[in-house]
């Protein structure tokens, strides 16, 4: 019973570091060290890639243990634990640094489908607030 | 929460040398059961005979983006309250 006891919090804490090696590995997908591509050289022109990382983790567990009595009245001990987690990681090129000998130049690098989101979403406020200002509530009197 | 800039390994090109420089935003631990990385580009040290100097790097789409969000809200906020000023304004 001592052994059995003793089991849950150990078995509960392997699975806690793990989960947070796991999570260590995923937020070091999104590492500096990760932002500067490989360097591309084509003659005397140097090309640098550049992105954004983002790395995003969480995880949670839980785990209980109790007492009841079964069909003949004798106390029955029961215990269960579980857990769950999960994470992203998302990359964007921002730009690419080229190194020419006539100079040091960062080319950007627009992302055309992000820029149309943004601006149908910035027209939905728009409209949003045009419909409530054209129909303005009335309220009926009994 | 933690805040990094690091400069990752000099490259030559040329006659300069290009040190990249990075940002980083730590949130949260492992431990804590929730973690965030955010790293982007900051800019490049150029090194050219004696002088130095910075060359950022922008995000542009990023930019863009906030730009336009902002001018959406903006306008959204004057509209209303150009109509609820008009609501309250007595009819002749």
């Amino acid at each position: 019973m001592a052994d059995d006891e003793g089991k849950g919090p150990a078995t509960e804490n392997a699975a806690g570091d793990r989960a947070a090696g796991v999570m260590e590995a995923l937020i070091a997908a999104a590492d500096v060290s990760k932002v500067f591509g490989a360097p591309i050289r084509h003659g005397e022109t140097l090309l640098l890639p550049a992105a954004e990382i983002l790395a995003v983790a969480g995880f949670g567990m839980g785990s209980g243990a109790g007492v009841r009595p079964d069909a003949s009245g004798a106390p029955r001990r029961g215990a269960g634990g579980g857990g769950g987690g999960g994470g992203s990681a998302l990359a964007r090129s921002v730009a690419v640094v080229v190194a020419s000998p006539e100079g040091v130049r960062v080319r950007p690098v627009v992302d055309y489908s992000k820029i149309a989101l943004a601006a149908l979403t910035a027209a939905g406020f728009v409209w949003a607030s045009w419909a409530s200002m054209a129909k303005p509530r009335r309220f009926r009197r009994p | 929460m933690t805040f990094s800039t690091r400069s990752g390994d000099a490259l030559a090109a040329g006659c300069r040398v290009l040190v990249p420089l990075a940002r980083s935003t730590r949130l949260g631990s492992s431990r804590a059961g929730v973690a965030l990385a955010w790293s982007r580009p900051w800019g490049v040290l150029v090194a050219e005979g004696a002088t130095t100097r910075l060359v950022r790097v922008r995000d542009v789409t990023r930019r863009l983006q906030l730009g336009i969000l902002a001018a959406g809200l903006v306008a959204a906020l004057l509209l209303r309250g150009r109509g609820s000023r008009r609501r309250r304004a007595p009819r002749r």
